[in-house]
Parts: C-alpha cells; sequence; structure tokens
C-alpha cells in the first residue's frame, strides 16, 4: 500500500517534471520551426511549433551574402576571447596579493576594489569619459577594457586562492620562490576551477553583450551580434536593409522577412546555445560560490 | 610549541619589501584599470547639476543646480520609474523564492537521479540565453499576427490580443519571463542545501507518522529557512536597481507599454540613447546613491544575522 503510493507520487512528479520540459524546450522549438517555415505558410497559420511548408530558403538567403553576420561574429568572437584571458589574467594577478597576509597594502587596495560595488559614477560620466578622453568609441577596445576588472570577481579569486593551503606557499618562500612564481605556478593551478569559473562568466556577460554597441558603435563592422539581433527584431526598417544589402530582393519576389528574422536569430545566438550547456558546471558554480568577503 | 608556531609564523609573514614591490605590480594593472574606468568618470557626475553644452564640455557647462532632478522629480516619469522599480524587484524576489524552493523540493523528492539530471539541465537553459533572444522568443509567443499565445485563444474561439499595446499584461508577463529564465539556477542553492541535509530527520518523522505535507513543513522548510533569509536580505541591497536587459529588450521598447515595464535603469539608458545627458546622470546619480545605502543597511543587517555571508 504504502510502496503503490510511493510510486504514484513519483509517477506524478515525473508527469509534472516533463510538463516543465516542454514549457522550457517548447519556445526554443518555436524558433527553429519558425526559420525553416515558409513564409506563405507564417503568413496564414502563424509560428508553429513543428515547421509548416518546409524550406530552408531563409538559410540560403543569409549564406548567400553574410557579410554583415559574418563581421558580427568576427568582432564578437575576437572580443569575447581576447577579453576573457585579459580579463582572467588581470583579475588573477590582482586577487593573489589581496589573499596573501604579508601585503601591506591589502587594506586600502581591497577598499579601492570594494568601493567600485558600492557607488559608480554612472553610465553618462564614464560615456564622457570613454569618448572625449579615451576616444574608445568606434574601436573594438570598448567592449574590451572597461569590462576586464569585476570587483566581484576578484573577490571570488580572491576567496578560491585563500583555499590554497598556506604550507605549500610557505614551502616555496623557503626554497626562495619570489611572488610571481608562487602565483603563477603555485596558487593559480591549484585555483583552476574558480579561475574557469570566472573565465566562463567572462565569457557569458562579453557574448550576450548588446549595450556596448548601442552606445560607443557606429561603424556596422563592429556591431555586436546580440546589437544586431535586437536590431533585427525592433527595426522592420534595419531587416530589410540586411537583405537588400545582401541583394536579397532580387533573389525572390517576396522576402520571407519573419522567417528571416528567425533564421538570423538561430545563425547568430544558436552555437553558443549549443557550447554554453557543456560549461553548465562553472556556471553553476559561479552562482553557488557563497560567502566571498571583500 | 606554541612559541615555536608564533616564531614560524613571524618568519613567514615578515614583510619585505621586495615581495611588496612584486605584489604591487601584480595588482596594479587591475588598479590603473579601475582608476580609468571607475575612478576617472566619478567627477563627471557634476554633470547631473549643469545643463550640458556638447560644444563647451562638462566643465564649461554652465551650472543649474538641482533644476535637472527637479525635472524628473515633479515629472510623472519619477513616480512610475521608481514604482515599477521597486514594486517588480519585490515581486520577483517573493515569486522567485516560491519557484526556487519548489523546483528544489521537487527534484530532491524525485528518486531517479538520471532523470534529476535530465530536468535540471533543461530548466538550466534559458539562463545562457542573451536577453535578445528571450525578446525573440517572447515575440514568439506574443506576435499579434504570428504569435502562438493569439493562435491558441483563437482556436478557443477568444480574439486576439495585441500584446504589445497593452501595458496591463506586462506585469504577468515580464515576472513569467524572469521566473523562466531563473528558476533553474536560482534553486540549485536550495537543492544543493537539501541534499546535504541529515536524511535520518525525514526519516524519522516519517516514522513517526508525518504526512509529506507535514515533513516539508516542520522538517524541510526550517532547514531552508536560513537560506531564504539570506537571498532575501541580500535583494535589499539590489531593491533600487532593476534589470536593464529584461526590461528593455523583451517588451522592445514599447512607449505604450512604459505605464508597466519603464524602471529606473531604462530610463537612465533611453535618456543616454537619446542625448539627455544631464537627465540621464541626474537619474542615473538619485539611484546610485540609494543603492548604496540599501546594500550598506542590507550589508549591516547580514553582518548582524550570519557574518559569514556578509559582502564586507
Amino acid at each position: 500500500m504504502r510502496t503503490s503510493k510511493k510510486k504514484h507520487g513519483q509517477i506524478v512528479l515525473h508527469l509534472v517534471f516533463i510538463f516543465i520540459s516542454i514549457v522550457f524546450i517548447a519556445p526554443l522549438l518555436l524558433v527553429i520551426s519558425s526559420s525553416l517555415s515558409s513564409e506563405d505558410a507564417l503568413m496564414r497559420g502563424g509560428f508553429t511549433l513543428i515547421p509548416r511548408g518546409f524550406t530552408t530558403q531563409a538559410y540560403q538567403m543569409i549564406f548567400e551574402k553574410p557579410i554583415q553576420i559574418f563581421n558580427s561574429y568576427r568582432t564578437t568572437i575576437l572580443y569575447s576571447f581576447a577579453g576573457t584571458m585579459l580579463g582572467v589574467l588581470v583579475m588573477g594577478l590582482m586577487a593573489y596579493p589581496l589573499a596573501r597576509p604579508n601585503f601591506v597594502l591589502r587594506k586600502p587596495v581591497n577598499f579601492i576594489v570594494l568601493f567600485t560595488m558600492l557607488f559608480s559614477g554612472g553610465m553618462v560620466p564614464s560615456y564622457l569619459v570613454n569618448t572625449r578622453y579615451l576616444h574608445l568609441d568606434n574601436t573594438i577596445w570598448i567592449y574590451i577594457l572597461p569590462a576586464l576588472v569585476v570587483a566581484y570577481h576578484v573577490f571570488v579569486l580572491k576567496a578560491g586562492y585563500k583555499g590554497v593551503p598556506e604550507e605549500l606557499i610557505d614551502a616555496a618562500k623557503v626554497d626562495g620562490a619570489n611572488e610571481f612564481y608562487i602565483c603563477f605556478k603555485i596558487v593559480m593551478p591549484l585555483s583552476k576551477a574558480t579561475l574557469a569559473t570566472i573565465a566562463f562568466l567572462n565569457l557569458v556577460s562579453l557574448w550576450n553583450n548588446w549595450m556596448t554597441s548601442s552606445i560607443y558603435i557606429q561603424n556596422p563592422e563592429l556591431y555586436s551580434l546580440q546589437y544586431l539581433l535586437q536590431r533585427i527584431l525592433k527595426e522592420a526598417e534595419f531587416m530589410k536593409q540586411l537583405a537588400e544589402e545582401g541583394q536579397l530582393l532580387s533573389i525572390s519576389g517576396l522576402t520571407p522577412l519573419e522567417s528571416l528574422r528567425y533564421a538570423m536569430a538561430i545563425v547568430m545566438a544558436g552555437p553558443m546555445l549549443v557550447i554554453f550547456p557543456f560549461f553548465q558546471k562553472y556556471f553553476v558554480k559561479g552562482m553557488t560560490l557563497g560567502a566571498v568577503k571583500g | 610549541m606554541v612559541v615555536y608556531k608564533t616564531e614560524k609564523k613571524r618568519r613567514i609573514n615578515k614583510v619585505t619589501f621586495r615581495e611588496n614591490l612584486q605584489m604591487m605590480l601584480m595588482v596594479l594593472p587591475g588598479l590603473i584599470l579601475l582608476f580609468v574606468f571607475h575612478y576617472l568618470p566619478m567627477p563627471g557626475i557634476a554633470i547631473a547639476f549643469k545643463k550640458f553644452n556638447p560644444y563647451k564640455g562638462i566643465w564649461g557647462s554652465e551650472w543649474v543646480g538641482l533644476k535637472n532632478f527637479e525635472f524628473f522629480f515633479t515629472s510623472q516619469d519619477a513616480v512610475r520609474t521608481i514604482r515599477n522599480t521597486v514594486l517588480y524587484s519585490v515581486v520577483f524576489l517573493v515569486v522567485g523564492l516560491l519557484a526556487n524552493v519548489t523546483l528544489a523540493l521537487m527534484l530532491y523528492y524525485l528518486k531517479n537521479r538520471r532523470a534529476t539530471k535530465v530536468y535540471n539541465t533543461i530548466v538550466i537553459i534559458p539562463k545562457f540565453m542573451s536577453m535578445v533572444i528571450i525578446a525573440f522568443i517572447v515575440y514568439g509567443l506574443l506576435s499579434p499576427t504570428y504569435g502562438l499565445c493569439n493562435q491558441i485563444i483563437s482556436l478557443f474561439g477568444g480574439d486576439g490580443i495585441n500584446w504589445y499595446m497593452e501595458a496591463k499584461y506586462w506585469p504577468v508577463i515580464l515576472t513569467a519571463v524572469y521566473v523562466w529564465q531563473s528558476v533553474g539556477m536560482g534553486s540549485v542553492l536550495y537543492y544543493s542545501s537539501l541534499m546535504s541535509m541529515d536524511e535520518a530527520l525525514i526519516e524519522a518523522a516519517r516514522i513517526d507518522g508525518a504526512s509529506l505535507r507535514q515533513q516539508i513543513r516542520y522538517v524541510i522548510i526550517p532547514h531552508l529557512v536560513p537560506i531564504m533569509c539570506i537571498t532575501t536580505i541580500l535583494a535589499i541591497g539590489s531593491l533600487f536597481n532593476g534589470n536593464l536587459d529584461l526590461f528593455y529588450q523583451v517588451p522592445k521598447d514599447q512607449g505604450v507599454l512604459y505605464p508597466t515595464t519603464d524602471i529606473i535603469n531604462t530610463y537612465v539608458y533611453r535618456a543616454l540613447i537619446g542625448s539627455s545627458l544631464e537627465k540621464s546622470a541626474a537619474v542615473n546619480l538619485f539611484q546610485s546613491f540609494v543603492g548604496m545605502v540599501l546594500v550598506l543597511v542590507s550589508n549591516g543587517v547580514i553582518r548582524k544575522v550570519s557574518p559569514e555571508n556578509s559582502m564586507f
């Protein structure tokens, strides 16, 4: 009696989870299916979970002349990876002295980092400094430099470094190792998991950045993928213009705007959506890194 | 032994000039970047008290005192954005907490470990998506002519709703999107806490004849209360800071929807894009200031309740 009741409970639970899974996956199917439907079918029946009037026309159009998408891919890949690597290097170095008791300026430096978390000048003063004094607008550096040091990440790294046994560092010191050697050869290799977590968090936030382009970039070659996508979604005119640039209008009488829109979304966001879940464990770790002290 | 320990410590912690010089070099690149991108802009706050003239620059522009703040606080926008920001924060906190704990409980009670892993992976997927992609998905559901929702409504004989023109639906839509995106990751903390709980507790309750509901009510929930408290107190710190990505991208920046979708962050961003720099700066400064006070308060409370979770 008891076991059958238990089994019932498990079945109900599974059913609820299957329902939840559908709620989480169906919207993705909607996007994929819309990109593979013919414009005609979309006009008549709207977006559906299963492609109607199956066609790859929209994708063919994109790959016919993918200049803008190609440029945005190049820009996004370049700044995302450069930004991630530089960021991990700079923050990885910066966190080390903060975790060492023999660094005399530990407290003031700690405060300088912490204060950026508490208060910031805001977007406009940053905008003025970046454009008027540093002239970073319309360069790829605007994506990379301002985001290199994230205070919270520095503290996460510091907490990670503190987990390295003191004895190891002492032993290295006795053997005459200098601080750089200890940092690069002992502390960093032992904090690989924390460094990987930070690298991944950095990569995701750089890859998903749309705002920087909208504020600082006028040159279409330097648009980030997400910015391009948001314009495609919001501005029908921009979509048309992109389609015309690719001479798409001449290929067919009717430009498949809606399916093209979704095909572009797939082409621009799809690869990362497939790749990111493989790094899930780092993401989960990053979210649960609790008890981080400044 | 004690003497040996302190002596050893003294030797190792001996502050040497060389070591400190090396470590100073290590923090230097980070410090320079923080200085340039966080501290250098700070004096620019002055623009919030000026009438900005692009040709004269920040320092050449004329002072107007608190006029920019006055402009904001006497407008409809102030009430609307502040109310929306705070209300959404509170609703997201409460609904998020409920959803996260419920999901964690369900995962905990699921006996098949492999299935647990699969479901867990599925619900985390949206966390990797950018808000722009989520906006595409929402458009796929809500587009008045093509959207799936209107198809379903008309299937049941109703009239399609022009979602992007009707502000009243958006509190529900935005909350749903928020939960959909964050619940997978949000439940991780609770789930791992449940996994580390002593199972003998529940076993004992069951032997004493506690029903499932009683187990949850008297054993499991009390176990989770500390984490729930900390999450809540931490959320106070960001009460005044909304998610720009969610509120700007998902409603597609439609003016008609502002009554229920405009928050301080979107207002500041729009003013910046629309070149009302001084207006944007003033509102942003107000937000930063209140935000700082809230963070200090929440951190102060945390330090009393649970020092190991305090930020500083």
